[in-house]
């Protein structure tokens, strides 16, 4: 029975949702509705497999995990895909580990329509992923200073 | 505090984790990470019309200390009443009371409570909503929603004091009758249930304004004998196993029906020692009320005809046995199991977990102010430490723990047996999410209670060991990996298949598996360092035909080495690497198996074999990812090799093994994707576990996990392919296709019957003391060995038990299982 009086920890963020907007202004079918596909970001860059495995088989067999790469260097630049065998792992996933610690990093977890390839590589502007561009914190665990700051040429 | 519902002020908290500050100003650029709902958030509160008001102080009714209930339920009562003929506000409201009663049970009596006044003030509205609710308990029990069922019964009993005559006790006999027809063809678990449904009504309508002890006390009459049957699996579902209680014997291994039976005899039989116990811990928030209620006109009680069969598959349905982490002889910060309190918070935290396990954190808020929602005296304050719990109570005071309590209930969920009502990653979750909440409350009732599970262990079942060690190294990996490993210290001189041994063993190999072995390393004292060898640390395993023995077997080819045919290894390593030819491998492996046989190896493909494996091992070392690509290109290659013996599945299983041996956990994971390619077969895995992995092994983790997610995924086949053909008809499916499925049934069930047999022989000879073939082993390591063997084969029976149990119609197949376990045999171990 659905629940109706508490927000559910499994619903999709509006990612998705703005981009179908963007995209187009008639209805279609909600690609997420049987989702089997997690997006996992926040990860340290030197989090493995193996690591990610662990912790995500706790909601079920994993089928397939791939790992989000610098465009340019093909190494792990902090975001995965974690596919499932079935919709409900990937909602108990989204419900049980999405913002708890992988790695000492509370990580961030969203439905995802599937992966397809081309979307392992980070879209920032140096080979990462965009927020990693702009972040101006000092993150250990994520290349330290983002990219943008860490560009020779003064900002302005 | 409890401003949690107001959905998208408090959003998905947990999904955005660290909280805090968290936007830059001049950011404007959206990326993968970027969910934005932060703009889109509306006021909520803004331009709010009456319904919506009246719904949103409904649902929080009682969540604040700070307000008065009685001004909350004057609140609701009035704007309820003096709006009755709107009628979309009285939609909303009763949709509002319907969700709430069967979403978040805490809040029952409260509700109750306000219905009482609005029938005082307005008897149509009250009469309304008692019907609304007699509806609601027959749709959930005639769709057998029982749960729901149960906690509107439960609002009802709130409600008792509004209805004529002897109201819901007629129907919870009518529950009761339907249970001893239930027991009668030997459906225990729902006569249990349907008991339990009754029984734990009972304490609401003795706490609401018209209890009756007289009425309660002949429904217990008619449930003592229905209570004292015992389940047949009941023997292998406690927590503890041999003479050990480590509590009340009493509520020892008995199911939870039979100890409610028991403490409401005992409440009844005899006047409370304390004013909170028994019903007391219940809240009365009608009591400011109790003059006006006086008067209030009575309705006939909403009929509820009991469905003539409830539509749940019964034979899974197993009885709750009574579980606790907190039994200090000394201070009671939780109440003991046999006095009633116990079982009414007890049920109340269980459904609450269950029923929102959408949302962790609202659960967690709920368990840290569980004392908002008894009587204000059954718990003392928050956070009070262990120490000072006698002081601050006095001497007429609680000493129950708010947190204690709770964390009681999630333990008794995460430990129950044969299986968890959600994954147990859930109550994992909500354990983290306390300790967040309320650290300085709710770390130091952990404590204790890993203390008592930890000082336990010899006594607890062995599945429920490894659960607890797949939650502490959980649950350390979300704190920095802290913990007090020094108490434990005088624990590490004792052997290793001791079981707090194998327990310090287990949990670091779990947290290494979860972060890597050199920042374990750093988190725990000098004496524990030893327990992580320097081979843990290495990136990755040494290949092991990669070295200079090697090379002198080559020059002096009779010489004895280590590793035989490394140059010849490394050449099918070097030709797999490159993705060369099938053809050219396979002349390799035939001259390893030429040079074998020349030098009189005893089985010449075996060397071989481990030479393709290891090599695939290897290759794929770097990741996840990379080991399983190198399969899908080995596959044909490795299914022939799987195909040549049932030894030859084995040897796969053992090479992998044998290549992760210091991170057996990849191994077992790598073995898992070899059994989803067919590569090797369940029995390969678990006969491997069972005869090859050493006499250690089955103190190991890893090995448990093996064997148990092998036998699960088998059973599980079974399971949905049996569901599958009960809803397949002949309409849909030609004959041949029917008999083709059901040939694939019957081979999957065979396969069933042949691991339970071979799970069941290879453990009964391992836990038997005459086995000789240990030797060199102390005598003390032994008994421990042959304890764990006793404690798998009890845990594989039931795991057995329940999959046959869902078996509806076991079809006669050749070969199948030819061992039936009766659960009560088990008894002795």
């Amino acid at each position: 029975m659905p629940i109706t009086t508490v927000q559910r920890l499994d619903a999709p963020s509006s990612y998705f949702e703005k981009r179908e907007r963007r995209r187009s202004t008639s209805p279609k079918p909600d690609p997420l509705k049987d989702a089997s596909t997690l997006y996992v970001g926040n990860l340290s860059f030197y989090t493995t497999e193996e690591q990610i495995h662990e912790l995500f088989s706790k909601c079920g067999e994993i089928k397939r995990l791939v790992m989000g790469l610098d465009r340019f260097t093909k190494t792990p630049c902090g975001f995965c895909f974690v596919e499932y065998y079935t919709h409900k792992d990937t909602l108990d996933a989204m419900k049980y580990i999405g913002g708890t610690k992988l790695d000492e990093r509370i990580i961030r977890t969203d439905l995802d329509p599937g992966f397809k390839e081309g979307r392992q590589y980070g879209r920032g502007p140096t080979g990462g992923q965009v927020r990693d561009y702009y972040r101006d914190d000092y993150d250990p665990g994520r290349g330290g200073y983002g990219g943008r700051e860490q560009r020779p040429v003064a900002k302005g | 505090m409890g401003d949690y519902y107001r959905g998208r002020e408090e959003g998905r908290g947990g999904g955005k984790g660290g909280g805090g500050p968290r936007r830059s100003q001049k950011r404007r650029h959206r990326d993968d990470d970027d969910d934005d709902k932060e703009y889109r958030r509306s006021r909520p509160y803004e331009r709010e019309d009456t319904a919506s008001r009246l719904r949103r102080d409904t649902i929080s009714i009682a969540e604040s200390p700070l307000t008065k209930i009685e001004d909350t339920i004057n609140l609701i009562a009035n704007t309820f009443a003096s709006n009755y003929d709107n009628e979309e506000l009285r939609n909303t409201f009763l949709n509002t009371l319907l969700s709430l009663v069967v979403e978040q049970p805490f809040k029952i009596p409260f509700l109750a409570a306000a219905v009482l006044v609005i029938n005082s003030q307005n008897a149509e509205a009250g009469k309304l909503i008692l019907d609304e609710f007699g509806k609601a308990a027959q749709a959930y029990l005639t769709e057998g929603f029982l749960t729901s069922a149960k906690l509107v019964l439960r609002f009802l009993a709130g409600l008792q004091g509004m209805v004529e005559g002897d109201g819901l006790y007629l129907v919870l006999g009518s529950i009761v009758d339907q249970a001893a027809g239930y027991l009668a063809v030997e459906e225990v678990g729902l006569a249990l249930d349907l008991v339990w449904i009754a029984l734990i009504t009972v304490p609401y309508i003795l706490a609401s304004p018209k209890s009756d002890n007289s009425l309660a006390g002949e429904l217990l009459k008619k449930t003592s004998p229905i209570t004292e049957v015992k389940h047949r699996m009941q023997s292998l579902l406690s927590p503890f196993t041999g003479g050990y209680a480590p509590y009340d014997p009493r509520a020892q291994g008995t199911h939870n029906a039979r100890i409610l039976q028991l403490n409401l005899e005992s409440y009844l039989g005899s006047e409370p020692s304390r004013p909170f116990h028994g019903v007391g811990c219940l809240p009365r928030p009608y009591e400011s009320f109790l003059p006006e209620l006086e008067g209030a006109t009575k309705h006939p009680m909403p009929e509820i005809t009991l469905p003539s069969d409830y539509p749940v598959d019964k034979s899974s349905i197993m009885p709750n046995i009574y579980f606790s982490v907190f039994a200090d002889p000394n201070v009671e910060t939780v109440p003991p199991p046999l006095g009633l309190a116990s079982t009414l918070f007890r049920d109340a935290i269980v459904d609450t977990i269950d029923t929102l396990d959408c949302n962790r954190l609202v659960v967690s808020r709920f368990l840290i102010e569980i004392d908002c929602y008894f009587s204000p005296n059954a718990f003392i304050k928050r956070a009070v430490p262990f120490d000072r719990v006698i002081e601050t109570a006095g001497p007429e005071g609680s000493t129950w723990k708010p947190e204690d309590v709770a964390v009681d209930a999630i333990f008794s969920q995460l430990y129950k047996l044969p299986g968890p009502n959600h994954k147990l990653v859930y109550y994992h979750s909500i354990l983290t999410e306390l300790c967040k909440l309320a650290p300085a409350a709710v770390a130091p009732s952990l404590g204790r209670a890993i203390r008592f599970m930890y000082k336990n262990l010899e006594s607890m079942d062995t599945e429920l060991i490894y659960r607890f060690v797949d939650w502490f190294s959980h649950h350390l990996s979300n704190f920095g990996f802290t913990w007090k490993w020094a108490e434990w210290n005088e624990n590490l001189t004792l052997p290793d298949v001791h079981p707090k041994k194998a327990f310090i063993l287990g949990a670091l190999e779990k947290e290494i598996r979860l972060s890597f072995a050199t920042r374990i390393k750093g988190t725990i004292p000098d004496p524990y360092k030893e327990l992580i060898s320097e081979a843990k640390e290495k990136e990755q395993p040494h290949f092991k035909y990669d070295s200079e023995v090697g090379r002198d077997y080559k020059q002096f080819s009779d010489s004895p080495s280590d590793e035989p045919f490394c140059k010849e290894a490394k050449e099918v390593l070097h030709a797999v690497a490159d993705k060369k030819e099938d053809a050219e491998v396979d002349a390799i492996l035939a001259k390893i198996v030429e040079l074998a046989k020349e030098s009189g190896v005893a089985d010449p493909l075996f060397v071989a074999r481990d030479a393709y494996v290891t090599a695939i091992c290897h290759i794929g070392a770097k990741s996840l990812s990379h080991v399983l690509s190198c399969i899908e290109r080995c596959k044909e290659k490795l299914l022939a090799i799987g195909n040549e013996s049932p030894d030859a599945r084995r040897q796969i299983v053992g090479s992998v093994l044998s290549y992760w041996e210091d991170q057996p956990g990849i191994g077992a994971n790598v073995v898992d994707k070899l059994l989803n390619y067919s590569i090797v077969t369940p029995l390969s895995v678990v006969e491997w576990v069972l005869h090859d992995a050493g006499n250690k092994a089955l103190s190991h983790t890893h090995a448990w996990e093996m064997v148990s997610t092998t036998i699960n995924k088998v059973n599980t086949r079974v399971r949905q392919m049996v569901a599958a053909r009960q809803v397949m008809s002949i309409n849909d499916y030609t004959e041949e296709q029917l008999a083709v499925y059901v040939q694939t049934l019957n081979a999957a069930e065979i396969e069933q019957g042949m691991l339970l047999t071979a799970v069941t022989d290879a453990l009964t000879a391992m836990s038997d003391s005459s086995d000789e073939m240990n030797g060199g082993i102390d005598v003390e390591s032994k008994a421990w060995m042959q304890w764990w063997a006793k404690g798998w084969l009890r845990a594989f029976s039931r795991k057995f038990g329940v999959a046959e149990g869902t078996v509806v119609e076991q079809p006669v197949a050749d070969g199948g299982p030819s061992t039936r376990l009766d659960p009560e045999d088990m008894d002795t171990m």
